[in-house]
């Protein structure tokens, strides 16, 4: 039977534990406002880069190895962007899960398949399997910023330069709301610009004798490099957002279950606390009854 | 109406103002937009993208580094990587950075990319200085 000084004990560090778990749910959110910001910041900018790129695209026939919208995926690869920290709930094992069955699915389908981490939980799942990434991107800075997805973009593209393959695919946590993410597989390279076409016809009022400066490919490959730097840093803000929503959920249940588990311990505290009352007092009173004889 | 629009990955810093005359740093040398100019499209450099918004008299300037401008008959768009005011430069910083890359710039083994990226550190840190008034004449040591 637990003694009261014990049962006392594991209801302060309780309480110890529900008050950091209460900050991390608050950090988290003021957080994830901050990352739900950036991402409507950004949407002005990536529309409308990718609608400039699908008018020039259409209007002046550019080619260009990066827009071939049909490619054979003979060499693959997975970039898997998870975060470097874990008490988020399920937030990395989702991406790791999905990460996994795609290459359980699709190895044999593929000539190569290769992994390439951003985030360190992702790298460390992998490697428990032992499946090592071409590369790892470890140790993103707290705050991302576009400089940053700016250079992890170009390594990405020097991978797919290099390393000659047909298709670049992210998975990443998609940002639903400040409750729910969802894990999402994209096509970052070859890019598709498809998309864009529909929604872009003529509204920037595109003229027949437009002056381009440089030559139309040459802004061309500016602006693909630029469209999937952005793609990388909306990808790694809905991430982070994701993130923290996923972090300020589970955090929220933690605090709760504390709570509930103080107060079970509270209640077999003071049934104890009476008990033990009770039997002095019984041992009191007999005591007396024993003396008056 | 001319509406300039000036977005970065990060903000929105100038959202539908009606001007009268913007200059931007444009692929090769400086380019000044009038109200009524043909149809351009552009990539611009590092330096001042300097406006006038309507009925003053007086530039506004703020720093861009890589961008890229189009100019339609209502107006023009300009997406940049970086754009500040000169209210938000800090001048220590700047300095710090200018000094930083030419620091770098000394070194004889450097590979081509890196040589690249502190050229454009050091086009920024200038851009910065100029934009405070303060102009470097120390040159590019290579």
């Amino acid at each position: 039977m637990p003694n009261l000084k014990d049962i006392r004990n594991r209801i302060q560090t309780t309480k110890n534990t529900q008050q950091i778990t209460r900050a991390m749910k608050m950090v988290s959110a003021a957080k994830l406002r901050r990352a739900q910001l950036n991402i409507q910041n950004l949407r002005p900018f990536a529309n409308q880069i990718l609608s400039v790129i699908a008018d020039i695209a259409t209007t002046q026939r550019v080619e260009h190895p990066l827009l071939n919208a049909h490619p054979e995926d003979q060499k693959v690869l997975l970039v898997v962007l998870t975060s470097d920290r874990g008490l988020a709930g399920g937030f990395n094992n989702n991406i790791n899960r999905f990460a996994y069955k795609f290459f359980q699915d699709n190895r044999s389908k593929y000539q190569q398949l290769d992994f390439l981490f951003v985030g360190r939980k992702g790298a460390d799942f992998f490697r428990a399997r032992n499946i090592a990434g071409k590369e790892t991107i470890l140790n993103l800075a707290r705050e991302i910023s576009f400089g940053m997805a700016e250079g992890v973009a170009s390594r990405l593209m020097a991978e797919f330069a290099e390393g000659g393959y047909d298709s670049v695919f992210l998975v990443y946590n998609e940002f639903k709301s400040a409750i729910s993410q969802e894990v999402v597989c994209e096509r970052l390279l070859p890019v598709d610009i498809s998309k864009a076409r529909v929604s872009s016809d003529s509204k920037n009022g595109f003229a027949a004798d437009l002056i381009f400066e440089p030559e139309p490919a040459l802004i061309i490959d500016d602006m693909l490099k630029k469209h999937f730097a952005v793609q990388v840093y909306r990808a790694m803000c809905e991430s982070v957002a994701a993130e923290h929503g996923a972090r300020m959920a589970a955090m929220e249940n933690a605090t709760k279950n504390a709570g509930e588990m103080i107060r079970g311990m509270t209640l077999t505290y003071n049934k104890l606390r009476q008990a033990s009352i009770t039997t002095e007092l019984i041992e009191i009173t007999s005591g007396a009854e024993a003396l008056k004889g | 109406m001319f509406i300039l629009n000036l977005v970065t990955p990060e903000k929105k810093l100038v959202t539908d103002l009606e001007i009268d005359e913007v200059i931007v740093p444009a692929y090769k040398g400086q380019l000044d937009i009038l109200p009524g100019h043909a149809p351009l499209m552009t990539t611009l450099s590092t330096g001042l993208l300097k406006y006038r918004t309507k009925g003053s008299a007086q530039f506004e300037t703020v720093v861009v580094s890589w961008g890229y401008m189009e100019v339609h008959p209502d107006g023009v768009v300009v997406l940049a990587d970086v754009a500040e005011s000169v209210a938000e430069i800090d001048r220590v910083r700047a300095e710090e950075q200018l000094k930083a890359a030419k620091a770098g710039l000394v070194d004889p083994l450097l590979e081509n990319d890196q040589m690249v990226m502190f050229q454009h550190k050091l086009e920024k840190a200038q851009a910065r200085l100029e934009a405070l008034g303060i102009h470097d004449h120390g040159g590019t040591s290579h």
